[in-house]
């Protein structure tokens, strides 16, 4: 009793201050500027989702973020993050005006954020949620058919953007023909595909180069040329905080045509010390146009808007110029998704 | 700037009552030490120095986060006959699933693009842990996962 009483006396000041925090703030402006010019920023890579589909380990790594005393306030705190409203308000904070929002089907790591879930969030500003749906390949032998299909519905009458895999979270291995069905749909749909490559953080998550490196993804990549693949985290390994895999993507999205690169996660902090590298590396390659910006956001508070602000510094840094920002950051993905 | 005073005030007193409030005990799980036990079966000519074993929940999670294969650890063993004892939680598990393989190439990898020798395999027990018998792996088929054999097809 004592307990739920302090509890919600914390509640209640948590909610003068917020109130206080965000009271009178003026429109939000879009844009990032740079050299005197306005960049217009599209975040291909945010996630949706509520805390109760969280799994538990996941919830745990999550919880970690805050003193013991307040992980009480986790369930509403992240999950009020991860609905429309929480995410737009990320967005708006970091100046972005149009992001990518992600379904995803991974029981064993993260949790589930349904198709349906997802077009629940998004339906009603498609000016600036662009959908990424999934399918779920847990029960594949039993039930591929049946996914396939619906996922094909799903992509149709949900007005989809894209595709949303990963492997890594999904135990699948990449290299294992018998998803070549999702990049056939998305082929004939028009519909890039982003798969998670690199390793994750998260528990569970597989993390053998089977799982995470895209080289093992070639085969399928060649057997769909008109199925557009962007490799998402560009095959950062954020287990190890290195560039392990960059190298395998690098080597496909220079031999094939339908190959993109995604650097979600790379302007997160603890991938600081990296990123000048990563951007380097594209550079060097003369691979700017191959690139769409991504996140991995919102995670916590004034992440989508610090990944983004340290990415910039950081092409700055690496002497890109406007316009190559200007690519990376936006335009790469308008012309991709013929916007 | 008194607005400013006023909400670092709150703030102290939000952290001070947080950690005078805080008397939760973390929840602890039950797990029960649980020793399996088995043989994988191979062709007699494949020679190897050791057998990499995973084990999974067959069935892990309630209601809609209910999903198959989570794994809960893996072992080696220099033999085609193993025993492994570990941690099992019972809560929204059932069955278990080993799994296994032998990385022929000894490259570290089950297959890479251009490796393709390394074989794996698994066996199901769907009663456990009412039912512990001793498992057989048979180990034959190269570069696939354990949701390559399981759920399998009706």
């Amino acid at each position: 009793m004592k307990k739920n009483l302090i509890r919600i006396s914390i509640l209640i000041i948590i909610a003068f201050i917020g109130i206080n925090y965000f009271k009178g703030n003026d429109e939000p402006s879009y844009g990032l500027v740079v050299n005197g010019k306005t960049i217009d920023v599209i975040d291909m890579h945010l996630h949706t989702g509520t805390w109760d589909a969280l799994t538990e380990p996941y919830k745990e790594r999550y919880s970690e973020r805050v003193p013991k005393p307040f992980k009480f306030l986790m369930s509403s705190l992240l999950g009020n993050g991860l609905t429309s409203e929480g995410i737009l308000k990320q967005m708006d904070n970091a100046g972005i005006r149009r992001a990518g929002i992600f379904a995803v089907y991974s029981p064993d790591t993260t949790g589930n954020a349904s198709n349906e879930f997802l077009n629940q969030q998004i339906k009603n500003h498609p000016e600036r949620m662009f959908g990424f749906f999934s399918i779920r390949t847990d029960y594949w032998n039993i039930n591929k058919d049946k996914e396939l299909k619906k996922l094909e519905n799903d992509l149709l009458k949900f007005k989809s953007f894209g595709i949303k895999l990963a492997h890594a979270h999904q135990q699948m291995r990449l290299d294992d023909k018998r998803f070549d069905g999702i990049y056939e749909i998305a082929g004939r749909l028009g519909k890039p595909i982003y798969i998670h490559t690199g390793t994750s953080p998260n528990p569970y998550t597989r993390r053998e180069p089977p799982y995470v490196d895209p080289v093992y993804l070639e085969e399928s990549i060649k057997k769909y040329p008109q199925t557009k693949f962007i490799l998402g985290h560009s095959g950062y390994d954020s287990y190890n905080i290195e560039l392990t895999y960059l190298n395998s993507c690098i080597a496909l999205v220079k031999k094939y045509s339908n190959v993109y690169l995604e650097p979600g996660a790379l302007g997160a902090r603890k991938a600081e010390a990296i990123l000048p590298e990563y951007l380097s590396i594209i550079k060097k390659n003369n691979l700017i146009d191959k690139v769409i910006y991504g996140s991995d956001g919102p995670q916590f508070p004034g992440y989508t808007k610090s990944h983004l602000n340290r990415f910039a510094d950081a092409m700055q840094e690496v002497n890109y110029t406007t316009e190559e920002m200007e690519m990376l950051l936006g335009k790469n993905f308008e012309s991709l998704f013929d916007l | 700037m008194i607005k400013k005073l006023i909400l670092l005030l709150l703030l102290i007193l939000l952290i001070v009552f947080g950690f005078n409030s805080y008397n939760d005990q973390d929840s602890e799980i039950i797990k029960e030490r649980i020793t399996i036990s088995g043989k994988v079966a191979l062709d007699p000519e494949v020679s190897f120095k050791e057998i990499n074993f995973i084990i999974l929940h067959a069935i892990s999670g309630i209601g809609f986060q209910e999903h198959p294969l989570y794994e809960i650890e893996s072992f080696t063993s220099e033999k085609t006959t193993f025993s492994h004892t570990f941690n099992y939680d019972s809560s929204g598990n059932t069955g278990l699933v080993v799994y296994a393989w032998i990385d022929l190439d000894d490259d570290g990898i089950l297959c890479t693009p251009t490796s393709r020798i390394d074989l794996a395999g698994i066996d199901v027990n769907e009663l456990f842990p009412l039912n512990n018998m001793p498992f057989t792996v048979k180990i034959n088929t190269p570069c696939v996962g354990p949701d390559w054999f399981y759920p399998s097809a009706p």
